[in-house]
């Protein structure tokens, strides 16, 4: 398997303890590297949050203090910058924190620190929310672009070695010339997203096939309406445990202004934990 | 008359014979509006009829009424107050002489002529159906967009914001002038799946805004301030009611229109309870009034 690296920040918050139980189980593998970051204005407690940290992941993994301790890291003032400059300085395949908030004046002005974590990072993140039972079974939202391929690539690092399941969730508009009352079953809409030969059915085909090859147990929804409002009642009768959504695909100032950004609404609004998956054509 | 752009330009020409007065002015465009948008229904229910799939054949015709009908209506209690209280009675514009000496010297004295040989009735149907004819050159003289192989082609896979939307479908039209036109660019790419649903609705809400902007001419060209009044009015109730929607209240707002698309789309009755009450409503608000 690829080496996985990931960064969990810890803060002392419940968010902080979840996120570390929620990929514990991953941690038992070898080719996985996990760094405890801790940002300089907690430094006095530092030592305290890595021991708390690292005593819920040798629970869960016995052989993990000889195999493949976790790394420690203390940086930045803040905990934004902290999270931007371990992940410039280590590369990581995803960083991973809690609910964070805006110190100071910007937090009356409403602004969200995770929403500029999102556009400010190159590298994935997992946004730990909600309270998930464990890592087992994630919905992949998918608009039908090659960059689904990146999504499934990422899914499969976090749930191939947990032998999850994922569902791949592509959401239809009601306008196509084929949309008619009797051609609403599921079953005939999978056949018409699959079956016409397009991208879309190619890509997400793609995407199937490599979360099969991982390991996991992959199967294809499809859903009718307005995205958010469809993942959302997805993610309500589904029992997931992971969302994974591509990255706000703004190339140029003009998207950033022209198109509406589905994944912050997303991250903000989503009752589990939110795989944010930055591909190379992101913004 | 297919259109609504010729019946607006009739009612300022009543407007400027004093038949009718500028309130009614402004209720009679709103009509035309409507009336507009009910014809793209009927047109797709036409294509249904001949065995096209309903969906697309109507929907888009379903969503231009229903956005129509839910601005324009809201917007009537704004445009009354505009005008019964003079709000815009120092807003002037005017085109350059040149124009209207251009009209008078060609056009008064055919006017004149087929007044001389003909009745009232004659030069009002003839009138009319010079309208028709100029509107008719204006669309054939626009260039034709190929939607699915420009720009447009990219809007399908994608989700704009409501103002993005608002605004490109404001610019479209500002070129085409008709709505059902700038409509017909979105009505291929929506039949192929190319274009989400979401962004018909801030697209069409933009589209009647500047749709106005031949009337808006016609208003200066006849030459009364009441009808440049009548139709600023129009423009500015519309815009802010639009607006409002789109900053306050978009998200229930979407939801709402698109729910009543739905069922209408896939349930029959409710299909045509729905045609009836829009042709049997003004109707009936003629008898009445």
């Amino acid at each position: 398997m690829n080496p996985l690296s990931f960064v969990i920040y810890l803060d002392g918050t419940s968010a902080a303890r979840r996120a570390v139980s929620y990929l514990a189980p991953l941690a038992a593998h070898a080719h996985v590297q996990i760094t405890l970051l801790v940002e300089e204005a907690n430094a006095d407690q530092a030592e305290d949050l890595f021991q708390a940290a690292e005593t819920l992941l040798n629970a869960a993994n016995p052989l993990l203090k000889t195999a493949n301790p976790p790394i420690r890291s203390v940086r930045g003032a803040t905990p934004e910058r902290a999270i931007v400059l371990e992940a410039r300085a280590g590369q990581p395949n995803l960083m991973v924190f809690g609910p964070l908030r805006k110190e100071g004046w910007q937090r009356w002005l409403g602004q969200s620190a995770v929403r500029s974590l999102a556009r400010r990072l190159t590298t994935s993140m997992l946004l730990m929310t909600g309270r998930p039972n464990e890592l087992r079974r994630a919905l992949l939202c998918t608009a039908g672009g090659e960059e689904v391929l990146g999504d499934a690539e990422m899914t499969s690092a976090l749930l191939g070695p947990l032998r999850g399941q994922a569902t791949i969730l592509h959401i239809v508009s009601q306008m196509p010339l084929m949309f008619n009352q009797d051609q609403r079953s599921e079953e005939s809409l999978i056949e018409a997203v699959l079956g016409d030969q397009s991208a879309v059915s190619r890509n997400i085909e793609a995407a199937r096939q490599m979360l099969v090859r991982h390991g996991i147990a992959a199967k294809l929804r499809v859903r009718v309406g307005l995205v958010v409002e469809q993942i959302q009642e997805e993610l309500r009768g589904g029992g997931y445990d992971l969302l994974v959504i591509g990255a706000h695909r703004a190339r140029t100032p003009l998207d950033r202004v022209l198109l509406e950004d589905i994944s912050a609404e997303l991250l903000r609004d989503s009752p589990i934990p939110v795989l944010l998956v930055q591909n190379s054509t992101s913004g | 008359m297919l259109s609504g752009s010729p019946v607006a330009s009739i009612a300022l020409s009543f407007l400027d014979s004093g038949v009718i007065d500028a309130l009614q002015t402004f209720t009679m465009i709103t009509g035309s509006r409507l009336g507009a948008s009910f014809i793209v229904l009927v047109i797709g229910f036409i294509y249904y009829l001949r065995g096209r799939q309903r969906a697309a054949s109507i929907s888009i015709g379903i969503l231009s009424l229903s956005v129509t009908a839910t601005t324009y209506l809201p917007a009537l209690a704004i445009g009354y107050w505009l005008i019964q209280g003079g709000v815009l009675d120092n807003v002037r514009l005017s085109l350059p002489t040149a124009v209207f000496d251009f009209v008078e010297t060609f056009f008064d004295p055919l006017v004149a002529w087929v007044l001389a040989h003909t009745n009232n009735l004659i030069v009002f149907v003839l009138g009319v159906g010079v309208l028709l004819l100029a509107f008719n050159l204006l669309d054939r003289a626009l260039p034709q967009v190929d939607a699915e192989h420009n720009a447009f082609g990219r809007v399908g896979g994608l989700i704009y914001r409501p103002m993005a939307m608002f605004f490109l479908g404001a610019f479209v039209t500002s070129l085409t002038l008709s709505v059902s036109v700038s409509l017909s660019i979105l009505v291929p790419l929506s039949a192929r799946g190319f274009i989400r649903r979401e962004n018909t609705l801030p697209y069409i809400m933009g589209a009647n805004i500047t749709t106005f902007i031949d009337t808006l001419i016609a208003s200066l060209l006849i030459k009364n301030s009441a009808g440049f009044t009548v139709v600023l009015a129009e423009i500015i109730s519309i815009a802010i009611v639009s607006l409002v929607i789109l900053l306050f209240f978009y998200r229930p707002y979407e939801r709402l229109i698109l729910r009543l698309l739905d069922r209408v789309v896939n349930d029959t009755p409710i299909l045509i309870t729905f045609m009836v009450i829009m042709v049997v409503t003004p109707v009936l608000l003629l008898l009445v009034f």
